[in-house]
């Protein structure tokens, strides 16, 4: 008996891309699925065309809301389909992006061949429907192997090179993995969803990575990420990841978040700095901050200087600073 | 020392599980390695890659024929002795008579060996010549010393009786002639290219196709300590390198394990929720084999790098990424008693 894949589809507002997207599924060679649209709080003529298209393939289709109706960022929409899920398998799709057939009885396939593995994922090919766009190209693999990585290695390879960590279109997770981790944070509504719920997961449980390309990835200017880049808050979006990291590393095993520390108190210093001078915070130290060189001083200052923790620029804003209480 | 890159090796038994990564470890040393082999457990596709690249040379042929002794022995200064009738548990308790044959084979091989001026042996031998009566109790902590096996021996079988008497054969050759020789004991092997007639990759096949319920032989309570592969292979390199006359010396963990804390660990890790059901009345072996590896760590600085859960962890990834269901559903009966 082929185990059930539970898939989960955040909707918001996209429905010039949702039937492709459905159809994609519709299409997959493995045929033990449901699906589960969430809407995120969509204006009510899109809700009712997303409630149109699930009821023409009901029951495997169906569509749930946030009790309240409010738009609760895709972390948190995902949560709701996750809690709904009835199959062994989780997968996720994006609205506006769109699988290859293969893409399910691949992954499935993955999984019951690398038992240990909480999650495999694998690549996309990111294209653009304006023909104006930029051309299609292959997410890269980067450092990557294929096979198992135990935990916390994915991590390390996601921090050190950010464009080969999966979309959730590419990924399939073992439902209860993703439970046991609590399923994505809601407090990151937009970009790094995913990131922050892989790094669980990874830090957790072996993934298995693989190098095929299972979907399509639709690059367009209503997407998360290019408003993230539009509205030029990458920094802010960099640093929040990392503030939730740091914190969230004192949870881990002491070997663990060692492995991961040196790494993740690089990056938020170096983003720190960047977000500074960006904010136009130019005091004579943070110059000297930005050119001092070399991992092993963040390291030591991070685990033992309060008080360098303490001036530490965070950027213009109060929440976006890191907090430094940390006990040790 | 042995500088390995100018060393022509044969491996006998070289296409099988343990034989075969005992290879790849040569090769990597830069040994011209030759394996003689006749695949009654072997496999070709296990060296398939160095016959490719042509770094090994391989005769298939079955080493009870004098000719096909001579022939691997040609020029050969170290000799890597695996080759052997043997088994599961299974098998040994029950194919008594083809396990004899280990007597004619090792006493023809270490004959002929001398005889072609091969400069040192290295056998693989058994926890299988320890004592039975002093592995019956589970409630004993007790670690199998090499000075135990002594008079008045009591080996594990027929196929114990003959590892037994390899190593005092070895031990006569190298008083007599000065040949250099060692052996090793090894105890309850495991890893990838492992075959399902041993306890652990038997566990492991069971899941893999999905037995329910779950069979254990025996009560589950005999206790093992089960050494990865990797860690067999380099204790065997090593013995080759330090140890001249003759002597035994155990690779073993002395991790101790349950057979039925080790059907836990593999039905957890697999996610294969079965229920276990014990069968007291199949071959069970001893009840209490855990090797002591002193000596091990004095003579040849060697100590066991896998722990249990890590090398079944990576033998589980090894097993299910490459079988196939249909095919071990079809072989796994016949393999649990025969090879």
């Amino acid at each position: 008996m082929p185990a059930l894949v539970s898939i989960v589809l955040p909707y918001l507002n996209m429905a010039r891309y949702l039937p492709a997207a459905v159809e994609s599924v519709l299409a997959q060679s493995y045929a033990e699925w449901e699906l589960i649209v969430v809407d995120d709080g969509s204006r009510s003529e899109e809700a009712r065309l997303a409630r149109d298209l699930a009821g023409r393939h009901a029951p495997r289709v169906r569509v749930l809301a946030h009790a309240d109706g409010l738009s609760h960022g895709a972390s948190a929409t995902r949560n709701v389909g996750i809690a709904e899920a009835r199959g062994g398998y989780v997968a996720f799709l994006d609205a506006d992006d769109i699988w290859l057939p293969e893409k399910l009885a691949r992954q499935v396939d993955l999984l019951e061949r690398f038992p240990r593995a909480a999650m495999t994922f694998a690549r996309v090919r990111y294209f653009s429907d304006d023909p104006q766009g930029a051309a299609e190209f292959d997410q890269p693999f980067g450092a990557l192997h294929e096979g198992l990585y135990s935990p916390p290695k994915l991590t390390l390879e996601f921090l050190r090179d950010a464009s080969v960590y999966p979309c959730p279109t590419a990924v399939l997770v073992r439902r209860e993995a993703l439970q046991s981790v609590g399923g994505f944070d809601p407090r990151f509504r937009k970009v790094r969803t995913d990131l922050v719920a892989w790094t669980k997961i990874n830090t957790h449980y072996a993934v298995h990575a693989d190098s095929r390309i299972v979907a399509r990835y639709r690059q367009h200017p209503a997407s998360s990420v290019a408003q993230m880049n539009a509205a030029g808050n990458y920094l802010r979006y960099e640093l929040a990841f990392y503030d939730w990291l740091l914190h969230y590393i004192e949870t881990l095993p002491p070997v663990v978040r060692a492995e991961i520390e040196p790494l993740a108190c690089e990056r938020m210093y170096y983003y720190s700095v960047q977000r500074a001078r960006e904010t136009g915070w130019r005091s004579r130290l943070a110059w000297r901050l930005a050119v001092a060189p070399r991992l092993a001083a963040y390291h030591a200052f991070w685990r033992q200087s309060r008080w360098l923790k303490a001036m530490l620029p965070g950027g213009a804003s109060e929440d976006m600073r890191p907090r430094i209480e940390r006990v040790e | 020392m042995i500088n390995w890159d100018a060393t022509q090796v044969l491996v006998t038994g070289g296409a099988s599980f343990i034989g075969s990564s005992l290879v790849d470890a040569l090769v990597a040393r830069g040994a011209r390695v030759r394996v003689v082999d006749n695949l009654s457990s072997g496999r070709r596709e296990n060296i398939q890659g160095h016959l490719d690249a042509g770094r090994v040379e391989f005769i298939q042929g079955d080493l009870l024929e004098a000719e096909v002794v001579a022939a691997g022995l040609r020029g050969v200064q170290v000799v890597f002795h695996l080759a052997a009738d043997h088994g599961g548990r299974g098998y040994v308790d029950l194919h008594q008579v083809e396990c004899s044959t280990n007597f004619i084979l090792d006493g023809m091989l270490f004959r002929a060996a001398h005889a072609a001026g091969v400069e040192r042996v290295v056998f693989a031998s058994s926890g299988c010549v320890y004592p039975n009566n002093l592995q019956t109790r589970t409630d004993q902590e007790l670690y199998l010393t090499e000075d135990l096996v002594r008079p008045p021996y009591d080996a594990d079988n027929l196929y114990g009786w003959a590892k037994l008497m390899g190593e005092l054969t070895l031990q006569a050759y190298h008083k007599q002639h000065g040949m250099k020789s060692a052996s090793c004991r090894y105890f309850t092997v495991y890893g990838p290219r492992g075959v399902e007639n041993h306890a652990v990759m038997a566990m492991i096949a069971r899941a893999f196709i999905g037995e329910d319920p779950y069979e254990v032989w025996g009560t589950g309570e005999q206790i093992r300590n089960w050494t990865f592969i990797d860690d067999i292979v380099a204790g065997t390199i090593l013995a080759a390198e330090r140890i001249d006359d003759g002597r035994a010396v155990n690779l073993g963990t002395m991790e101790r394990i349950t057979v039925r804390e080790a059907a836990e660990e593999v039905l957890r890790t697999t996610r294969h929720k079965a229920r276990i059901v014990t069968r007291p009345e199949m071959p069970t072996g001893p009840l209490n084999r855990v090797a002591d590896n002193r000596l091990a760590k004095q003579l040849l600085g060697w100590e066991p790098k896998t722990k249990f859960v890590d090398g079944l962890h990576r033998t589980i990834d090894w097993y299910f990424s490459t079988k196939d269901r249909a095919q071990v559903r079809a072989i796994l009966g016949r393999m649990l008693t025969e090879r």
